[in-house]
């Protein structure tokens, strides 16, 4: 396949001879600190942004508790097809049990390298009303959520499904993106995606006026583990 | 770059007597404008994260060729696929061959202005490939067979009305001006769309050196879509949009949404480092990057490099006085507005550009917006200097400014000029209370809508001279 | 007032004070006179070259920058220019524009570092915020864009116009929009300057001022001579004729 490397390579180190680049040093000097937050200032700012994004957030003291949330939500919601990351990704312990007995079936994520088989599984999928996935981290400056990829935590469980329902350890809190990076410095390596999601998909492509759920869940309910 | 076959005036003209782009226009770049800067006033120290974002734009492209043979090493090393293509024709060849090689029928695209840039859509059209837009504005105007007209806002010159007919009639939903119902049915419209295609092909805004990682940030969810289902993913981007880590990558988050749409963050900031891997059940089995020169790197050895700092967040776009009387098509560029102005004839001659540059009053807003304090005007001006080497200047004003230059040299010749002038435009004014209501040409632009006033009966010289006789 | 300030100064009036608004630089004499400065005019200046840099035609604005350089350097007293645009020329551009020349560009440095904007002179310079002058009817303020952009002199225009007895000041709605002047593109650009130009005058005429205020002759030609083909009675005035008036 055409390669253009070496040609656009070279052309760059002729010009960087010439190059006229105001204030480049060749240093960036390093950041002072990341910061650090305390977790209760950080909850409400975490809750607060979440909030203004059309998100809702809820505190749980314990595992009854968030499971019972998460039960009423999707009471809520209606239907009974979700997608949903494996138990072993999810903070709240019991989750798994607690759904299987209210009969809801988890759709298992796998798309076959097969065009025609991926297709249909993703039409399959499409069904789904509800995704459940545990956060890795937050980021209270945003309200963002941060969504790590494996085998057992699908994206789409995130971005398929009308309705995203999220579980956060208040204690994964971090005070922005550069805290969260200081403090994972590996994270690119763990896995393929890394996703920042900060409340429900929006657009304002249309004469500026604001709709949520263009193409990603329409609503993001975070239930907050704070134990 | 494709040069379009209508001048400059004639678009210009044909914009300003646009009352529903006028409004539309007014509206967008108002209100762009109104959420920036609070979004800016909620970052604690704002001018020094700006500072640090030039500083970190400054540095990585002082050593590009070693930032990029790192980030090619490390998308390599996480399995992706990396291509250099030094110019459009590449690109789209490349694009091309992937496409044959996974027997694509059908791509969904994210945003990506790399592409109109490359007018990549055409080239698979011609391979008999559907290609299909996902943003919702560039949806719409995709179905409208138009080119976007603004960096974050690419339908912003469409009323719901014109947007309601259009999907009427392209997508055979019944007639409706209400957004929430037009941006429903393009839900799901879209959505099989998503779940059949075979390739994905998205923009990057920004990519990790040290990780090989690539950046791409958006509101809808169509970008996370677009490189999740399919089975091939094909990001395009820049050579110059690479940062070197990760820290540095968030302090370009922190003033990018902030300066496009006045969002403290976008929804979706979607990090993406090879290819699925260790049996991940979604997201593509191939991940090409595709590295888009066209120019950049020789721009790069030129006055105007500064221009490379860009992050794409249409801030001076919605600054500018100028692009919000005429709006982005007038422009008649990919990259439009005052980057536009400047990146344009950069990167494809100033000779087939000459009217970009000129078209600024050099009022400094976009400079002023910038979240990397990119100095806009001083490079319109540089290649304003470069037109008139390039011979683009008209005779008249050439001469016009040569003979200015020898007579403000020669004071004595100076005042002999001015005096003339002076009782020149007094006998022309005399009629009309000392006013003068039509310049003779080429100065006749100016008393289209402004008189001019007569020279005054005594100059300053002659006035200081008088009043401070020894 | 500072003790230390300059006693004199040598004024590099612009060419279009000189032939279209002498009373302005008028005023600025008698304004700096009356605060003890001293006003030499140095002779042999003409125009400080910004139509030809902006225009393009750099050599041609070279000549004269070195022009001017010659003519600014008889004198070592510091240089008051009355207009925001030609102070940015020759606080910022000349360096830019003759940085390689041997001979110039240091002279180019020189000077730049010794020229300032009327209004910036006084309070920043001299330190004086208050004048003896009556403010008699109701101002606008428009801040022009290489003034408050270029030189980044946002407060002290305005803080002489506060400070003054009488009147009434109304401030101007978006104000920091240029008004669409930007030399040679005013003629060039003409549709595209008038359509910016009809919002400043909208903008004015929403203020019901009677008079606009500005540091800059060029933006008060192009805002008057629209305001006069529109057959309004608003005038402009240089910010100085504003501070010379007496009561």
């Amino acid at each position: 396949m055409r390669d253009d490397r070496e040609q656009v390579l070279s052309q760059i180190r002729a010009s960087l001879k010439t190059a006229h680049l105001p204030t480049a040093r060749a240093t960036v000097p390093p950041r002072v600190s990341a910061g650090q937050g305390e977790r209760a200032a950080m909850l409400e700012n975490f809750r607060r942004e979440l909030e203004l994004l059309g998100g809702l957030s809820f505190l749980a003291q314990s595992d009854e508790e968030a499971i019972e949330i998460v039960l009423k939500l999707l009471r809520d919601v209606g239907g009974k097809e979700l997608l949903s990351w494996e138990d072993s990704e999810m903070p709240v312990r019991g989750l798994g049990d607690a759904l299987q007995a209210s009969g809801y079936t988890r759709q298992k994520v796998k798309l076959a390298k097969d065009a025609a088989e991926r297709k249909n599984k993703l039409m399959t999928l499409e069904r789904a009303t509800v995704g459940i996935t545990g956060a890795l981290a937050g980021l209270a400056d945003t309200g963002s959520l941060a969504l790590l990829s494996s085998a057992a935590r699908p994206r789409l469980a995130s971005l398929l499904p009308p309705t995203h329902i999220a579980l956060l350890q208040t204690s994964r809190l971090f005070p922005n993106m550069a805290s969260f990076f200081a403090a994972y410095p590996d994270i690119t390596r763990e896995a393929s995606n890394l996703a920042f999601v900060a409340g429900p998909s929006r657009t304002a492509d249309i004469e500026l006026v604001l709709q949520r759920g263009v193409h990603g869940p329409k609503f993001v309910h975070v239930v907050l583990c704070d134990w | 770059m494709h040069t379009p076959n209508v001048t400059f005036h004639e678009r210009v003209d044909k914009a300003l007597r646009d009352q529903i782009l006028h409004t539309a226009l007014d509206r967008a770049t108002g209100r762009f404008q109104t959420m920036r800067l609070s979004a800016l006033a909620s970052l604690e120290d704002a001018d020094a994260v700006r500072d640090r974002a030039r500083l970190i734009r400054a540095h990585t492209l002082s050593r590009l060729d070693a930032y990029l043979e790192q980030f090619a090493t490390n998308v390599e090393k996480a399995g992706g696929h990396v291509h250099f293509a030094a110019d459009a024709s590449a690109l789209n060849e490349i694009v091309n061959e992937i496409a044959r090689k996974h027997d694509v029928k059908t791509v969904v695209k994210g945003k990506s202005m790399i592409s109109e840039e490359a007018e990549l859509n055409r080239a698979l059209e011609s391979n008999d490939i559907r290609v299909v837009e996902t943003d919702l504005g560039e949806y719409i105007i995709q179905l409208a067979g138009e080119t976007p007209s603004h960096i974050v806002g690419p339908a912003i010159h469409k009323t719901k009305e014109q947007i309601g007919e259009l999907l009427h009639e392209k997508i055979s939903i019944p007639y409706t001006d209400d957004p929430a119902q037009m941006t429903a049915a393009a839900r799901a419209k879209l959505r099989r769309e998503f779940l059949e295609a075979d390739m994905g092909i998205s923009g990057v805004n920004f990519g990790i050196a040290e990780t090989g990682t690539i950046c791409l940030v958006e509101n809808e969810g169509n970008g996370r879509l677009t490189t999740t289902a399919p089975r091939v993913h094909v990001a395009l981007m820049g050579i110059e949009r690479i940062v070197p880590n990760l820290d540095d990558l968030s302090v370009m988050l922190q003033v990018l949404a902030r300066s496009a749409t006045g969002q403290k963050i976008t929804v979706y900031t979607n990090l993406i480092t090879g290819p699925r891997r260790n049996g991940e059940g979604d997201g593509p089995d191939e991940l090409h990057i595709i590295l888009l020169d066209n120019g950049r790197s020789r721009v790069l050895g030129t006055e105007v490099a500064e221009i490379l700092y860009c992050i794409r967040c249409g801030a001076c776009l919605n600054a500018c006085p100028v692009y919000r009387e005429i709006g982005g098509h007038a422009y008649g560029s990919v990259y439009t507005g005052p980057v536009g102005a400047v990146l344009t004839p950069a990167l494809g001659g100033i000779a087939a550009w000459n009217d970009l540059p000129q078209a600024s009053s050099l009022c400094g807003a976009c400079r002023e917006v910038c979240p990397v304090r990119i100095d806009i005007p001083r490079m319109l001006l540089v290649e304003r200097d470069q037109a008139t080497r390039a011979g683009k200047m008209a005779w008249w004003l050439r001469l016009g400014l040569h003979l200015y230059s020898f007579t403000v040299t020669r004071p004595a010749l100076f005042h002999a000029a001015t005096t003339f002038s002076r009782w020149g435009s007094r006998l022309a004014a005399a009629p009309t209370n000392g006013w003068i209501k039509r310049l003779p040409p080429p100065l006749i632009g100016w008393t289209r809508s402004r008189d001019f006033p007569a020279f005054a009966k005594k100059s300053f010289r002659e006035q200081f001279e008088a009043s401070h006789k020894k | 007032m500072n003790v230390n300030a300059p006693r004199r100064a040598q004024l590099f009036a612009t060419c279009l004070i000189e032939t279209l608004r002498p009373e302005a630089g008028m005023a600025v004499v008698r304004v700096l006179e009356k605060l003890g400065v001293t006003v030499e005019y140095p002779q042999g200046q003409t125009c400080c070259g910004q139509p030809a840099f902006n225009g393009g035609a750099w050599d041609d604005a070279r000549a004269m920058a070195k022009h001017t350089l010659n003519v600014l350097s008889k004198s070592d007293a510091p240089i008051i220019v009355p207009s925001g645009s030609c102070a940015d020329m020759l606080v910022h551009h000349y360096p830019e524009l003759l940085a390689s020349d041997p001979k110039f560009g240091a002279l180019a440095e020189s000077i730049a570092a010794r020229t300032y904007e009327f209004t910036q002179f006084l309070v920043d310079v001299l330190g004086v915020t208050e004048l003896d002058a009556h403010l008699t009817e109701r101002v606008t303020y428009h801040p022009s864009c290489h003034l408050l952009r270029g030189l980044r002199i946002i407060e002290p225009p305005r803080k002489l116009l506060e400070n003054l007895q009488g009147g009434e000041i109304v401030e101007l709605p978006h104000a920091e929009e240029c008004c669409g002047f930007g030399g040679l593109f005013a003629i060039k650009m003409a549709d595209i300057s008038s359509a910016m130009l009809e919002r400043k005058l909208d903008a004015i005429e929403s203020t019901r001022a009677e008079t606009v205020v500005g540091c800059d002759v060029s933006c008060l030609l192009h805002i008057g001579g629209g305001l006069h083909r529109r057959g309004t009675n608003i005038g402009t005035k240089h910010l100085a004729e504003i501070l010379d008036q007496k009561s």
